[in-house]
C-alpha cells in the first residue's frame, strides 16, 4: 500500500554495471498489493463500498427489511416517500424500500450467475479460436456467428420457453445470449497477445500451449474481458428486469428490481417513487460496476500499478 | 565552409517540457549556426534531446507542454516568436523536414503525385498540371525510377528506400535553406542508406542547403558533416569540426561513445578482437538532472567535487584544425589527464 | 558429419504461400524467404549472419530452432535430426537451443516479474523447484550482470539493455548449448550495444556456447564473430573467417554492404570508393532466374543469366563465395523459375 518511488537508476553507487538500483523490494503478496491500489483510487474504492454494501443487503435481506415484500396493506396503497415508508409504498400498498432490499439478491443473482456463465463458455472459446486459429476459430466463430444472429431477446424467450420462467433459468438465458459477445472480446484480445514477442520467446524456451495460454494470453488478453463484465453485469441486470417484465423472469409477487421498475412505469405520472427507487438501485449498481471494472483494469496493469505505487513524483 | 551569413542561428535554445513527474529539462542552452551548404550533425542517444531540439525550432512540440526560450534565426527571422500562421509559411520554403520512419509521415490514402502538387501549390501560385510537372521532374532529381508512374502511385506500394526519397522530394519541393534529417536514414538497411547520403549531398551541391543530420550513428557522421554537436543531457558537450571531434574527442563522454562503437577499419590485435569500451549506467532523468556536470554519474575518469557540483562551460580546448573553434564542455580539459578509456566491463 | 558440426542445415528452404485468403485459401504465389541453405554451425563458434531486411536471415534463425516450419530440405542438430521432431524430443531441443529477441521492450511478457521470466525455462523443463529455482534465477541474472535483487520487478521498470540481460538471462536458464541472437543489439542505444556485446562474447567464452549472431549490422557482426555467413534473397552467399569476409570479401554482394558501411573515421570516409548498387532487392516472391544478384551486380557477365551459382572457395582457406567469378559452379537455369528451387 505504501508503494515504493523508484530510486534513480544513475544515482545508485552499488549498481553493476548495467546501472540497476540494489534496492530490494519486501516481498509482498500479490492480491494483498493489487488490492491495496485499488483502494487508492477514490472511484474505484468508493465504488467498490457501495457494492459491498449492496451484496451485503442482499444477503441480510430478511432482517434489515422494515416489512414483507409481500405484506399488502390496501389503506396505505400509493403512498409518497415519508417517515414511515421511505420510498414510499406500491399500488397494493406494499413497502417499496422493503421490496428493494429483498428484490437485490434477486437482481444480483441474476446478473452474477448470468455474466459467470457466459465469462466462463465465452472466454474458453475465444480464447481457443482466437490462439489456434484456422478450422478451430472457423467452427467456433460460425457457431458463435449463429448465437449471435438471434435477437437476444427472443433467443432468451425461447430458452424459457423449452425451460420454463424463474429465476435460474432466466440467469441461464442471458447467459446464454451473452456467450457471443465475450466469446468475441476474448478471440479479438487474443488475435493480438498471440503475435506478441513474448508469446514466441516463451514458446522458444519449450513453453506448452496449455502454459502459454494461461500464463502469457489470457493474463495479457485480459483487460477487455474485464471491462466487458462489468458491462455486462450491468446489462444482465437490466436484461433481468425486461424478462420479468415479460412476465418470463421472476415471478410476481417476487420482488425484482426489473419486475419493479416494469410495473411501476404505469404509474409514472401518478406516482413517480414506484419506478423511481428500483430504477435507482438499478443504475447505482450499474455505475458501481462500470467504474470498478475501470479501476481493476488500470490496477490490474503492472505499468500502470508502478505509476500509480510511484505516487505523486 | 562557416559563410558569412549563415541560413540558421540557434542561441541559448532551452525546451522544458511539463510530465507528471515535474519539469524536464530537455534541452539546456543549445547554441549554434548552420551555414548554406553546411552540413552540422547532432548526435546523442535517445533521451540526449536531440530530436526535440528541432522539433522546437519549428514549432512542433505540443503547445501547453513545451516552453521554449532563446533564439533561432532562420535567415534573419526568429522562429521561436513567429506568429503560427508565419511559421506554417515558413515550414515548406524555409526548412523542409525528412523523419525516420517513411511510411508514417506519408499519407497511405493519398497518390504520392497528389502528396507532392498538394506542397508545392500550398507555397506557390503554381496551377494543377505545372505543379505535377514539377512533381515528376523533382522524382526523378532524388533518383526514383519512372518519376511519371511514380505520381500515380500509392506510398505502400514503395520500398522502404524509394519512400524516404519521396520523403526527401518533398521537403526539397520548395528549395528550402534548410533541411532537417532526423534518424532519416536509421531505418534504412546500409546499402539504401548510402543512396540516400549520396543523394543528399548532390543535392545540396546543387542548392547550397544548409543541413541538420540528427542521428546516434557516428560512421554516417563521419561520412556526411562538416560540423559535428555530440549532445548529452540535453547539453551541447562538445562541438567542432567533424575531424577534431571523431578524431580528437576531448569529453570523456564522446571518447566513451567513440569506443563503444565496434569498429570495421581496425578490428583484430594478433588475431583477438579486444573488448569494447563501454560507458556504464544509462543517461539521467531530464527530471532529475545533476547540478554539475551532466555526465559525472557515469564518467570514467570524474575527479574532484567540482566535477560534481559546478557546471563546466562548453570553452575552446586546444587547437583547432579547420575555421571552427573545437570545443567541450568538461573539467578535463587537459587531454592527457583523460588516459585510456577504461576497456571491458570493470567486474 | 563432423564431430564439431553442432547445427547444420542441408537444402534449407522456407516458402511461405502468399496472398488470397479467403474461402478458397488458394496460394497466390511463394515467399522464398530460405530458398536452398546449407549451412554447418561449428560447436562453440561465433558464426555472423548479415544481410538487408528481407533476405531471411530472421527466418533462417528461426528455422534452425523449428521455430518456423521448413518446407524443404533438413536440419541436424548436434548429429539428431531434426527436421521433424515432435513431442518430448522437440521440447529438449527447446532446452538445448535458446533465442535472443531484437525488441527487448515486446519479448517479455509485460506481466510477469524478472523472476518469473527467467524461471520460465526452469519450470517448463522441470530443472529446478523451490528455493533452489529462486538461487539458480539469482544466479543468471548476475550471469548477466544484473542485481538478484530485481528479481520481483517488472520489466517496464528498466531500460532497454537491462531488459535485454532479462532476455538473455532466460535464453540460459535451460543451459543450452546453442544460443540464436536474432537481431539482439538492434534497437539498443550505442554504449548499450557494447555493454551486451561485450556480455554475449564473455557468455559465450565462460559457458562454451554456440552462437549464431544474425545482424544487419556488419561492424558489430565483424567484431563478435569467429566465421561470417553473408546472405542475400533467401541464399547464403558468402561465408568464411570473420577477418577474411570483413576485409577481403570475394562475392560482389559483400563487397558493396561492406562498403556502405559507415566508419567513424572523417578521412577515411572521404577517401573511401563507395560502390553503391542499383535498384532495390527483388522481391523474395520473384527471385531472378541464375544469380540471384545478377540484377544488381556491377560485374554481370553470360553465365550469370542462366546458371545459379553454387558456394565454391574462393579468397582465404575456408572462405567460399556464390559467384561466377571464380569459375563458374552451380545449377543451369530451367526456363522456369520453379528450376531454382533444385540445388546440388
Amino acid at each position: 500500500m505504501t508503494g515504493q518511488p523508484l530510486p534513480e537508476p544513475a544515482a545508485s553507487p552499488t549498481a553493476t554495471d548495467a546501472g540497476v538500483p540494489s534496492t530490494s523490494r519486501p516481498p509482498r503478496p500479490r492480491w494483498r498489493e493489487t488490492l491495496g491500489l485499488l483502494l487508492r483510487n477514490p472511484t474505484a474504492a468508493g465504488s467498490a463500498l457501495v457494492l459491498l454494501g449492496i451484496v451485503l443487503m442482499a444477503i441480510f435481506d430478511e432482517s434489515i427489511a422494515p416489512s414483507g415484500a409481500n405484506q399488502i396493506s390496501v389503506e396505505d396503497r400509493l403512498q409518497a416517500p415519508s417517515w414511515e415508508h421511505p420510498f414510499g409504498t406500491d399500488d397494493l400498498g406494499r413497502d417499496i424500500l422493503s421490496r428493494v432490499i429483498l428484490g437485490a439478491g434477486v437482481s444480483l443473482r441474476v446478473g452474477f450467475l448470468a455474466v459467470g456463465i457466459a465469462l466462463l463458455i465465452g472466454t474458453v472459446i475465444g480464447l481457443l479460436a482466437g490462439y489456434y486459429g484456422r478450422w478451430v476459430d472457423d467452427v467456433l466463430m460460425r457457431f458463435m456467428d449463429m448465437l449471435f444472429a438471434f435477437p437476444a431477446v427472443l433467443l432468451a424467450i425461447a430458452i424459457l420457453a423449452v425451460r420454463g420462467p424463474g429465476s435460474g433459468n432466466t440467469a441461464l438465458a442471458i447467459g446464454i445470449v451473452y456467450v457471443p459477445i465475450f466469446a468475441r472480446v476474448t478471440r479479438a484480445s487474443v488475435l493480438g497477445v498471440r503475435e506478441e514477442v513474448y508469446v514466441r520467446a516463451s514458446r522458444s524456451v519449450g513453453a506448452s500451449d496449455l502454459r502459454l495460454l494461461t500464463r502469457h494470453v489470457l493474463p495479457n488478453a485480459a483487460p477487455p474481458i474485464i471491462v466487458q463484465t462489468s458491462i455486462s453485469l450491468a446489462f444482465a441486470v437490466l436484461a433481468e428486469a425486461a424478462l420479468s417484465f415479460l412476465g418470463l423472469g421472476t415471478q410476481p409477487p417476487n420482488p425484482s428490481w426489473g419486475l419493479m421498475l416494469a410495473e411501476g412505469r404505469g404509474y409514472i405520472d401518478l406516482a413517480w417513487w414506484l419506478a423511481f427507487f428500483p430504477g435507482m438501485a438499478i443504475f447505482l449498481t450499474v455505475l458501481c460496476f462500470n467504474l470498478l471494472g475501470d479501476g481493476l483494469r488500470d490496477v490490474l496493469d503492472p505499468r500502470q500499478r508502478t505509476l500509480m505505487a510511484g505516487g505523486g513524483r | 565552409m562557416s559563410a558569412p551569413t549563415p541560413v540558421l542561428e540557434v542561441e541559448d535554445l532551452r525546451v522544458r517540457l511539463r510530465t507528471p513527474r515535474g519539469p524536464a529539462d530537455v534541452v539546456n542552452g543549445l547554441s549554434y549556426s548552420v551555414g548554406p551548404g553546411e552540413t552540422v550533425a547532432v548526435v546523442g542517444e535517445s533521451g540526449s534531446g536531440k530530436s526535440v531540439s528541432v522539433l522546437a525550432l519549428l514549432g512542433l512540440l505540443p503547445r501547453g507542454v513545451a516552453t521554449v526560450t532563446g533564439r533561432a534565426l532562420l535567415q534573419g527571422e526568429d522562429l521561436l516568436t513567429m506568429p503560427p500562421e508565419r511559421l506554417r509559411q515558413v515550414r515548406g520554403p524555409g526548412a523542409g523536414m525528412v523523419f525516420q520512419d517513411p511510411m508514417t509521415s506519408l499519407n497511405p490514402v493519398l497518390t504520392i503525385g497528389r502528396q507532392l502538387v498538394e506542397g508545392l501549390r500550398a507555397h506557390s501560385d503554381m496551377d494543377k498540371a505545372a505543379a505535377r510537372r514539377r512533381a515528376a521532374e523533382l522524382l526523378g532529381e532524388v533518383g526514383l525510377p519512372d518519376p511519371d508512374g511514380a505520381l500515380d502511385r500509392y506510398p505502400h506500394e514503395l520500398s522502404g528506400g524509394m519512400r524516404q526519397r519521396v520523403i526527401i522530394a518533398i521537403a526539397l519541393s520548395n528549395s528550402p535553406a534548410l533541411l532537417i534529417a532526423d534518424e532519416a536514414t536509421t531505418a534504412l538497411d546500409v546499402t539504401v542508406q548510402a543512396q540516400i547520403i549520396d543523394l543528399v549531398e548532390k543535392l545540396q551541391a546543387d542548392h547550397g542547403t544548409g543541413v541538420i543530420w540528427i542521428t546516434h550513428d557516428l560512421g554516417v557522421v563521419a561520412g556526411i558533416a562538416d560540423r559535428v554537436l555530440v549532445m548529452y543531457g540535453g547539453r551541447c558537450v562538445e562541438d567542432g569540426t567533424v575531424d577534431d571531434v571523431l578524431e580528437h574527442p576531448a569529453h570523456p563522454y564522446t571518447r566513451g561513445l567513440l569506443g563503444a562503437l565496434p569498429d570495421l577499419a581496425q578490428p583484430a590485435v594478433d588475431g583477438v578482437v579486444p573488448d569494447l569500451a563501454t560507458v556504464p549506467g544509462t543517461p539521467p532523468a531530464p527530471t532529475d538532472l545533476p547540478p554539475g556536470c551532466v555526465f559525472w554519474p557515469r564518467c570514467p575518469v570524474r575527479g574532484d567535487a567540482r566535477c560534481e557540483t559546478e557546471q563546466p562551460p562548453l570553452v575552446q580546448i586546444g587547437p583547432s584544425s579547420g575555421a571552427l573553434p573545437h570545443r567541450a564542455a568538461t573539467w578535463c580539459t587537459e587531454t592527457s589527464a583523460l588516459g585510456t578509456e577504461s576497456s571491458g566491463e570493470a567486474r | 558429419m563432423s564431430d564439431d558440426v553442432l547445427v547444420s542445415a542441408r537444402g534449407l528452404e522456407v516458402h511461405f504461400p502468399i496472398g488470397r485468403g479467403g474461402l478458397r485459401r488458394k496460394p497466390a504465389g511463394l515467399l522464398r524467404a530460405v530458398d536452398g541453405v546449407d549451412l554447418d554451425v561449428l560447436r562453440g563458434e561465433t558464426l555472423g549472419l548479415v544481410g538487408e531486411s528481407g533476405c531471411g536471415k530472421s527466418t533462417l534463425g528461426n528455422a534452425l530452432l523449428r521455430l518456423v516450419p521448413s518446407t524443404g530440405g533438413s536440419i541436424t542438430f548436434d548429429g539428431t535430426d531434426i527436421t521433424g521432431l515432435e513431442g518430448r524430443g522437440l521440447k529438449e531441443l527447446r532446452r538445448r537451443a535458446g533465442m535472443v529477441f531484437q525488441d527487448p521492450f515486446a519479448s517479455l511478457d509485460p506481466r510477469r516479474t524478472v523472476a518469473q521470466t527467467v524461471a520460465e525455462p526452469l519450470e517448463v523443463h522441470g530443472l529446478r523447484k523451490g528455493r533452489d529455482k529462486a538461487a539458480r534465477v539469482a544466479e543468471l541474472l548476475e550471469l548477466v550482470g544484473l542485481d538478484p535483487a530485481v528479481a520481483g520487478r517488472y520489466p517496464h521498470e528498466f531500460s532497454g539493455g537491462q531488459r535485454q540481460r532479462v532476455g538473455i538471462a532466460r535464453a540460459l536458464a535451460g543451459e543450452p548449448d546453442f544460443l540464436v541472437c536474432d537481431e539482439a543489439i538492434a534497437s539498443l542505444d550505442v554504449s548499450v550495444q557494447a555493454q551486451v556485446l561485450n556480455l554475449l562474447r564473455r557468455l559465450q567464452r565462460r559457458l562454451g556456447l554456440t552462437l549464431l549472431f544474425i545482424s544487419h549490422d556488419l561492424s558489430a557482426v565483424r567484431h563478435i564473430s569467429d566465421r561470417i555467413a553473408v546472405m542475400y534473397l533467401g541464399r547464403i552467399v558468402e561465408i568464411g573467417p570473420a577477418s577474411a569476409v570483413g576485409s577481403d570479401p570475394q562475392m560482389p554482394y559483400t563487397q558493396a554492404l561492406l562498403s556502405a558501411v559507415p566508419l567513424p573515421h572523417p578521412a577515411l570516409e572521404r577517401q573511401r570508393e563507395r560502390i553503391v548498387l542499383r535498384g532495390d532487392v527483388p522481391s523474395p516472391a520473384a527471385v531472378p532466374s541464375g544469380c540471384r544478384f545478377r540484377t544488381r551486380c556491377p560485374y554481370v557477365f553470360e553465365p550469370c543469366d542462366d546458371v545459379d551459382p553454387a558456394l565454391q572457395p574462393a579468397g582465404a582457406p575456408g572462405q567460399q563465395a556464390a559467384c561466377h567469378l571464380h569459375g563458374v559452379v552451380g545449377t543451369p537455369a530451367t526456363a522456369d523459375a520453379e528450376g531454382l528451387t533444385a540445388h546440388p
